[in-house]
């Protein structure tokens, strides 16, 4: 089974430390948010407030509608389960911007081609987490092979 | 490419980095997971360090003011402007009519104080000092006898009970605690978290007590009573290690949760469920914020918060409040030693604006001036005038409360120097700006909130960018040239950290290569020593206090302004403010210029439960004036139901720094604009009311 990255609701807070992780690894520009922190509005639940914090970041689909809209075929899912762009192939079309269902691709005025997280595939050739995950002040990120079935555990990727 | 081992001085903390450099540039800020205290944890402000240093706005060499332009100068120059306008006052005016006005801390504040004192001014003052820390630090002096900073350590790993008052420690404690709060969580433990915003902490609480702004006074007088009521403190602790117990328990009879249901709007049987999960899961910590130190009752309720750990004996035990271990280590830039408060003579100590009033404030603990005084001795120059100000790493048109007076009083000073990265919103009134070093430009020493359980260095990374200074640098020149070059013997920063490494038989370069050095934690050191007060155990009642004229049981004080003491105002401005609400991405005026950060939180807010938005024709993002009978700013509605329909929250002192400098969003959007420095204050440390105010909201333009 290919990895999946999981947050625990338990432990994220929203402190948006993984989104400016991502900038400085991918030295991301203003504009290009690979990572978004998402924060529910605090709801009203058996009389209660509930509020919970995710990231939200490329999913890596299993049929990667993104792949399909490249006119290029510039993305593609790899052996290893990950969706990467080949920036090369890219056109700049934005197809795939279009067809991302969770609205979580980018698009870079300055080189104009795609971009999105690539769980930083130069980190984990490494052996190291992504940079969301390492650094991430609630250990709330877990990348793992095997399923997460607990309630509070979302898987994102 | 290097890596070098140092530290995080956005905040006080200290979490360790592991930095990146290449060609003398850094290319990478990263956590260091081998740092003790820190553990690998680290915030979005540090990931974008880089920022900060290589911003495109920070001013690298030294300047000064003429008209509305600044003009490039040398150090020279500079130097010799600065240190002829000290000894111009200290001889005309005489040194109390020149203000040190220091502000964010940057593991600097020592050396602040030894200059304040260098050039003999009893008058130093930050916006912190009595709105913070001061009052829960000198509390704990008089209720354990040892002064400490932030009212205690918090031992998260081993507690089974955590109360959490007026802090959202998520976002703004110490970066170990974020992970030790939801460890001790998952492990079992119960979080009481007491705040009126439904916080990011407040989510994981299992008991959230939406409490009305400035009234904990009134909650932690209410949990006493049940916990004695009930009969759920520590008896044996009680009997062998406190004195005025049974005062206590005569006092605290009349406040009931019913009383103090009226007070704080928390439903009584929320009180008694948190005074039983807070008593009866013992071990409990209690950690205490800023809030309620910037109130007129501060100290009161930072007494009430001490003798609230006492009960139920929850002092220096593992999983409870342990103290610093100060024996071992203490901070040599926070010793006597090392500050001078000698050079200043008896006569003129005396003349510390505010010390003959607020005599824990202006004594020898805190030795600062009170901040009202200060303002009302350059505007209406009394007792005496003050004429200029020298001011380091702050931005007080931004950081102190009422802006527009501190924009008249600033506006009279004759003299104005500022010293940071940036040419902020103040320095349109300064006259000569010096280009300070960042954090991993200088070489340094810290040691974790000073609290004494690790030291480590903090080696200068990368060479200062153009002209930019070491602040320690800057006062050893600026002394030299003041004729006090004695004061600041040192021929370099480094000889100066060997020696005040002297006392531990280590130079600055084995403490580098030791890179941390630890010293473990001790509990209930008291059983050796007793504690430190005139009694020897814990004074519940404070003869000391009393005799100075103070409470010497904690009380309940209504804030001066409210809907309950001023209700003819309430009726003008009927919502309580709130403006002090921290994040993750700023630390005070900070940063609001790093593109990574201003991007996810790209403008202040003011949250609006959907019942008060509704009730103004505001929807969610519209811009929002929020009126206080001081001013008024306009800000973007965020709608919401984490704060009670009667209460907002304004994001807290914002400017636009992309507006570049003379640009007045420091009017426009700051919070402080709407809070207020007048009197009554706090008796024992001059604190006035920055929180629960009053104010209004309309739909904005």
């Amino acid at each position: 089974m290919h990895r999946a990255l999981y947050v625990d609701l338990d432990r994220c807070f929203g402190c948006f430390t993984c989104e400016v992780a991502c900038k400085q690894e991918h030295d991301l520009p203003v504009g290009i948010r690979w990572i978004k922190v998402v924060q529910d509005r605090p709801k009203e639940i058996s009389g209660g407030l509930q509020l919970d914090f995710y990231p939200a970041m490329c999913k890596h689909c299993e049929n990667p509608a993104c792949a399909e809209a490249c006119p290029e075929e510039a993305i593609s899912k790899g052996t290893d389960g990950l969706v990467l762009i080949n920036p090369d192939r890219c056109n700049g079309c934005r197809a795939c911007l279009e067809e991302c269902p969770f609205g979580l691709m980018s698009w870079e005025p300055s080189t104009e081609k795609a971009s999105k997280c690539t769980l930083c595939t130069e980190r984990l050739a490494q052996g190291l987490e992504p940079s969301c995950v390492a650094f991430c002040p609630g250990k709330a990120l877990i990348l793992t092979t095997e399923r997460l079935e607990e309630p509070r555990m979302l898987r994102l990727v | 490419m290097k890596v070098v081992k140092t530290a995080c001085c956005f905040c006080k903390p200290f979490c360790g980095l592991l930095v990146s450099v290449e060609d003398g540039k850094i290319v990478k800020v990263e956590p260091d997971p081998e740092d003790h205290m820190s553990q690998g944890a680290i915030c979005p402000k540090a990931l974008a360090t880089k920022q900060l240093i290589y911003h495109p706005d920070r001013i690298l060499n030294p300047m000064k003011r003429e008209g509305n332009t600044w003009k490039r100068i040398s150090w020279d120059e500079a130097l010799d402007t600065v240190a002829g306008q000290i000894v111009r006052y200290q001889e005309s005016d005489g040194p109390e009519s020149i203000v040190i006005a220091h502000g964010t801390e940057r593991n600097l504040s020592g050396y602040a104080e030894r200059f304040a004192n260098t050039i003999g001014t009893p008058n130093r003052m930050e916006p912190g000092g009595a709105q913070c820390y001061w009052p829960r630090g000198i509390a704990c002096k008089y209720t354990f006898g040892e002064m400490v900073y932030y009212l205690f350590e918090f031992d998260y790993s081993n507690t089974n009970c955590m109360l959490i008052i007026g802090m959202n420690n998520l976002l703004a404690g110490h970066q170990a605690y974020r992970s030790a709060v939801l460890d001790a969580k998952k492990r079992g433990a119960k979080l009481i978290v007491v705040d009126p915003r439904f916080t990011n902490l407040a989510a994981k609480a299992d008991l959230w007590l939406q409490i009305r702004p400035g009234t904990d006074d009134a909650l932690l007088l209410s949990l006493m009573n049940v916990i004695i009521e009930e009969g759920l403190y520590d008896r044996t602790f009680i009997a062998r290690w406190a004195i005025g117990f049974p005062d206590l328990q005569e006092h605290v009879k009349p406040f009931t949760p019913e009383w103090a249901e009226k007070i704080t709007w928390i439903k009584a049987d929320q009180i008694r469920a948190a005074a039983r999960m807070y008593a009866r899961n013992g071990p409990s910590l209690l950690e205490l914020g800023v809030a309620t130190d910037q109130s007129p009752n501060s100290f009161q309720t930072a007494r009430a918060a001490c003798i609230l750990i006492a009960l139920i004996g929850n002092v220096d035990v593992p999983g409870g409040n342990p103290m610093y271990r100060r024996a071992a280590y203490v901070d040599p830039l926070l010793t006597h030693e090392f500050k001078l408060p000698e050079l200043i003579p008896e006569e003129r100590l005396k003349k510390r604006l505010g010390a003959d009033t607020y005599k824990l404030l202006g004594g020898p603990i805190a030795a600062m001036a009170h901040v009202p005084a200060v303002w009302r001795a350059i505007l209406e120059e009394k007792p005496y005038p003050i004429k200029a100000m020298l001011t380091f790493w702050s931005n007080p048109l931004l950081s102190y409360a009422n802006t527009n007076k501190v924009y008249q009083a600033l506006r009279k000073l004759e003299f104005i120097l500022l010293v940071d990265f940036f040419l902020t919103p103040t320095a349109q009134l300064a006259h000569v700006f010096l280009p300070a070093a960042t954090f991993l430009e200088r070489d340094g020493i810290a040691n974790y909130y000073g609290q004494g359980l690790a030291l480590l260095p903090m080696p200068k990374v990368i060479e200062p960018l153009g002209e930019c200074w070491d602040d320690k640098k800057i006062f050893m020149e600026l002394s030299k040239r003041i004729g006090k070059a004695q004061y600041w013997p040192w021929a370099s920063v480094e000889e100066h950290i060997d020696e005040l490494l002297g006392p531990m038989e280590m130079s600055y370069e084995q403490l580098k290569e030791k890179k941390q050095i630890l010293f473990p934690r001790e509990y209930r050191k008291y059983e050796q020593s007793g504690f430190k007060t005139p009694s020897g155990r814990v004074e519940i009642y404070s003869k000391e206090l009393e005799e100075m004229g103070y409470q010497p049981l904690p009380i309940y004080r209504e804030p001066p302004e409210s809907p309950y003491s001023t209700p003819e105002i309430a009726r003008e401005f009927p919502l309580i403010l709130i403006t002090g609400g921290r994040t993750s991405l700023y630390n005070h005026t900070e940063m609001r210029m790093i593109p990574w950060l201003r991007e996810i939180q790209p403008e202040p807010l003011v949250e609006i439960n959907p019942r008060t938005a509704e009730a103004h024709g505001i929807n969610p993002g519209d811009m929002v004036r929020v009126e206080s009978p001081r001013g008024s700013i306009r800000l973007k509605a965020n709608v919401t139901r984490g704060i009670d329909p009667r209460v907002v929250s304004c994001s807290s002192r914002w400017w636009y720094p992309e507006r570049g400098p003379g640009d007045e969003s420091w009017l426009e959007c700051n919070s402080n604009v709407l809070t207020s420095e007048d009197p009554p204050y706090d008796p024992a440390l001059g604190s006035y009311q920055l929180r629960a105010l009053l104010c209004r909201i309309s739909k904005g333009d």
